[in-house]
């Protein structure tokens, strides 16, 4: 019998009090006179030896329901011999994009099968999928055919490598699961874009032992699609493919252009290591809603395609106002310059009428005064899109109010407050989507406003549940509202990383509903305006069409339409681009330190214990019964206590 | 037989006079004897002729009326009998001495036998009178009844042995020595009642009634024959179970120690849970003493000390009867 909470036991020395009674209690003092205790006698001694038994056994149950409260306070269980020396086998299957490298796959799982059959009746497993999110394809089981013919029947798919979240949802079922030896089988390649991010340092279960299985062969022939551009001047001509090189340091390549299915060109290329740019001429009377170019197979077939729409992006501008202090929005925006998916360069707001398909970055009361204010209504009414900083000044208040938002600033707290109850899902967030949102939580706030409406669509709440950042929408307009000011004096987000991937999501996402982006990759959510039909084109896999609501996660690169009543347009999706490049983790010490848990888990044995403790506790759960015989006791105790007056 | 307490009066606090002989006789009925004056009556002697006198005036008239002296027969005179009973009419007519022989009066011997033991010693209230005291009363009212009648009467006490004897007589002096016996009475500790009556059956005359006072919380075998010795010699027997009514009853609902008043013997007991048994064992060993008395030809009435003791009179006058038909 083992003890949850064994500190309860010590409630158990309440059972002096009623040995104390019994012993100090008041003992019979009447002296009765009888003629004879001869009728007496017999009955008396008997019935005395009866009620000192009572006395007895009332005196023994109350004891009993003390230790018995205590004991059920404390969460008894048993340790199972047979859980403690059970097995658990978790297999973490890495089903990015990567894995579909020649012979990857196979030759893992197989490791992961041979390992899942060691295991003997009674062993535990479980099924982990890394990407896009971690999630059980097989919560931890007894039923092993379960997991071996999910294990068989799962295929790698064409997202990005987070090797991180993974690994600590696996260490968190490990800790929460009784047994004896655990094993943690890590499906993957290794990929070593996919560790960026991961803490080696962190602490595993206990007994846990990972296996990292035997590399994979190594890759001979690999080069990919990265990027397919039209030219700069609109024409539809030719376009530009950009091909990387990885394997080996040249390489004769052919490049295959098809539309609507139809092959209408072919180009061979040498390829040197690295990036390579080519310039591929199109028929001048091409009308296609865009094209697929892939490259002859290597090692890696997933990413020798690639697509381009031909449907024109309206390359929007972010447009800024003036700024009283540190211009933490034009570093961020120009930072984002050096980002692989595009960036933004600011320009100051038009004295005039602002660009139509802009994104407008509002933090300057001047700009909700006139005269500005009326450009920013035109702006604003012909489906522009804006973000509002909110300062509390009464023109940016009025113009607000005008659209059903009322700001209510908030007192100043003692200590700096910090947001909750992100959404992680909303495109915004999509730079953390798979990440950890600690450091979104840590960010600090001294000065804030309160966000009302019912137009309002939450993004995160101050500690309060007053909304802090919000989406507004209202007849295709729409509009990003946070309730700071970007400034140290507000917060010190603008100072923190996580700054520059919101700014640029935000403007992204924002700059989406005007600028039909026609370019995604595999993992991107895509907005959307409002309900239609999402179908493919053109896929590496065959697909059936969904009836999708402002937004989309494709996760098969291709090209697809989306049809909303009467208006169109084509996305291409492709692959991502770090999961082309199929180098391991070339640091193996890191690997090394997870491989060596125990030692490392030392620090915190008894927290990996308790949690087994608590799962074993959970799904046993004596204390019912204990209270239950509590119960019963309490009842004959009554009875018997009602019989024992004297 | 119930006995319904009158309410005293106010301005008398001491016992209320006796009723005149025209009441008692008369046949006036009286109110219902009142235990609770019988106890604050000063002597035992006033107890007994109160509990007489409200016995009769109640219940019987007195079986003195009338003479008891009847012809029988003559027989022949022989020399040395008394020349007074010689019918000399007779002789007148015959010529010849008879003597006029009359039946002959009996005179009955009442030995009451007390029972001293310290069981008997025993009231559940203060304000009700001990066994041991309603049985002295009720064995007075006997030999007040026994003595107004003209009968012999004697007393035993028994307590470890027959301890104290009076012989049956039938005088007023003789009345005054058995009151003040009785007065004098002290409970013993352990005494044997069938010691008693054995040695009770060694020096009475044949053919008494003997009137037995006790709980008779002795051992059913001796008892049984201690009884059958004194119906040897062809004695009456009535038996009085004298019992407080806890002792009936067992009405207590409280424990405690509970104190054998004839041993010492202290046992703890919870009385609610030994009310159960105890009855069935009082039960049982009542009727035992039925049994044995039925037995052995006597009888056994049971006297409860909240209740008056007219029955043990009845029993009494029911023996003289047989006796003095």
């Amino acid at each position: 019998m083992n003890w949850l909470f064994p500190g309860f036991l010590a409630a158990g020395l309440a059972i002096g009090l009623p040995v104390l009674l019994h012993i100090l209690r008041s003992k019979p003092k009447t002296v009765l006179h009888f003629p004879s205790l001869r009728l007496l006698g017999q009955t008396a001694i008997r019935d005395t030896r009866k009620h000192r038994l009572r006395r007895l056994i009332t005196l023994l149950l109350r004891c009993l329901i003390i230790l018995l409260l205590a004991g059920a306070f404390a969460r008894p269980f048993w340790i199972n011999p047979g859980t403690a020396h059970r097995q658990v086998l978790l297999i973490a299957v890495d089903n990015s994009m990567s894995m579909q490298a020649t012979g990857r796959w196979d030759t893992l799982r197989q490791q992961a099968l041979h390992q899942l059959d060691q295991l003997n009746p009674g062993d535990q497993a479980a099924l982990l999928v890394m990407q896009p999110h971690p999630a059980w394809l097989v919560p931890m089981t007894d039923d092993l055919n379960q997991v071996r013919s999910t294990l068989q029947a799962a295929k790698p798919a064409y997202e990005g490598t987070h090797y991180g979240p993974a690994l600590q949802m696996a260490s968190d079922a490990l800790a929460a699961t009784a047994g004896g030896e655990k094993t943690l089988f890590w499906l993957a390649d290794e990929q070593q874009s996919g560790w960026q991010g991961t803490d080696f340092n962190q602490h595993l279960p206990a007994g846990l032992q990972v296996i990292f299985p035997a590399p994979a062969a190594d890759v001979r022939r690999q080069a990919s699609l990265t990027a397919l551009e039209w030219p700069a001047d609109g024409k539809r001509n030719q376009f530009q493919a950009t091909i990387h090189l990885f394997q080996p340091l040249r390489d004769q390549r052919q490049i295959i252009i098809t539309a609507h299915g139809q092959t209408i060109g072919r180009q061979p290329v040498t390829l040197e290591v690295g990036d390579n740019h080519v310039t591929i001429p199109l028929p001048a009377d091409l009308k296609a809603q865009g094209l697929r170019v892939s490259l002859d197979p290597d090692d890696l077939p997933a990413d020798d395609a690639a697509w381009i729409s031909s449907e024109k992006p309206s390359a929007g501008s972010v447009l800024l106002d003036a700024s009283d202090s540190t211009d933490f929005l034009t570093h961020a925006l120009r930072a984002t310059s050096r980002l692989a998916t595009g960036g933004f360069e600011p320009s100051t707001l038009p004295a005039t009428d602002w660009p139509r398909g802009a994104v407008a970055l509002l933090r300057n009361p001047a700009t909700f005064n006139p005269p500005a204010v009326d450009v920013l209504n035109r702006f604003f009414e012909s489906s522009g899109a804006v973000w509002v900083f909110v300062d509390g000044s009464a023109g940016q208040t009025a113009w607000l109010k005008e659209r059903g938002v009322q700001i209510v600033e908030r007192p100043t707290p003692d200590d700096p407050e910090h947001l909750r109850d992100w959404d992680p899902d909303h495109p915004v967030l999509a730079a953390f989507s798979g990440q950890s949102m600690m450091p979104l939580l840590n960010v600090e706030f001294t000065h804030g406003f309160n966000l009302q409406g019912d137009a309002l669509t939450p993004l995160a709440s101050w500690p309060d549940g007053e909304i802090a950042i919000a989406e507004w929408s209202s007849n295709g307009r729409r509009m990003l509202i946070t309730g700071f000011p970007p400034e140290r004096e507000a917060t010190n987000w603008p100072a923190l990383p996580t700054f520059v991937p919101f700014v640029h999501q935000a403007v992204r996402w924002l700059g989406s509903f005007n600028n039909v982006r026609s370019e995604w990759k595999i993992g991107d959510t895509i907005p959307l305006h409002g309900k239609g039909i999402w179908k493919a084109i053109d896929a590496l896999e065959a697909q059936q069409d969904a009836t999708v609501t402002d937004r989309v996660r494709p996760s098969i690169p291709g090209l697809y339409e989306f049809v909303s009543g009467e208006k169109s347009a084509v996305y291409a999706v492709n692959p991502p681009a770090g999961e082309s490049d199929l180098t391991p983790l070339q640091n193996s010490d890191q690997l090394d330190r997870l491989q060596s848990p125990v030692a490392q888990s030392q620090a915190q044995p008894a927290q990996t214990a308790s949690l087994s403790d608590e799962t074993s506790e959970n799904q046993q759960r004596l204390w019912w019964w204990v209270l239950a015989i509590c119960g019963l006791a309490l009842l004959a105790e009554l009875a018997l206590a009602n019989r024992t007056a004297m | 037989m119930s006995v319904t307490p009158p309410p005293l009066p106010k301005s008398s606090p001491g016992p209320p006079p006796l009723p005149r002989r025209k009441e008692r006789t008369g046949g006036i009925p009286l109110p219902p004897l009142d235990l609770r004056l019988l106890a604050e009556l000063p002597s035992l002697d006033l107890q007994a002729r109160y509990l007489v006198d409200g016995f009769l005036s109640g219940r019987h008239r007195s079986p003195q009326k009338g003479s008891s002296v009847e012809f029988a027969e003559y027989r022949d005179y022989q020399h040395g009998d008394d020349l007074r009973r010689v019918d000399w009419r007779l002789f007148g007519r015959t010529d010849r001495l008879h003597v006029k022989q009359y039946e002959e009066e009996t005179q009955l011997r009442v030995f009451v036998v007390l029972d001293t033991s310290a069981s008997m010693n025993y009231t559940s209230r203060p304000d009700r009178l001990r066994k041991i005291e309603f049985a002295r009363v009720t064995l007075a009212a006997i030999a007040a009844l026994a003595h107004r009648q003209g009968d012999a009467f004697g007393l035993g006490l028994a307590g470890p042995d027959l301890g104290d004897f009076l012989r049956a007589r039938c005088s007023v002096p003789h009345w005054r020595t058995f009151v003040g016996r009785l007065q004098g009475v002290a409970p013993t500790g352990h005494a044997s009642l069938a010691k008693a009556l054995e040695d009770l059956a060694e020096i009475i005359p044949g053919r008494s009634l003997v009137v037995i006072a006790s709980d008779f919380y002795e051992e059913t075998p001796r008892l049984e024959a201690a009884l059958r010795r004194l119906r040897y010699d062809h004695h009456d027997l009535i038996g009085l179970h004298v019992l407080d009514p806890v002792e009936v009853d067992f009405d207590l609902d409280h424990g405690g120690f509970f104190v054998d008043l004839e041993t010492g013997q202290q046992i703890k007991l919870d009385a609610s849970s030994a009310r159960e048994g105890y009855l069935e064992r009082f039960e049982k060993y009542c009727t035992e003493l039925d049994d044995l008395f039925h037995t052995v030809g006597g009888e056994l009435a049971r006297l409860r000390t909240d209740r008056a003791p007219f029955e043990a009179l009845s029993h009494y006058l029911a023996q003289r009867k047989e006796r003095c038909p």
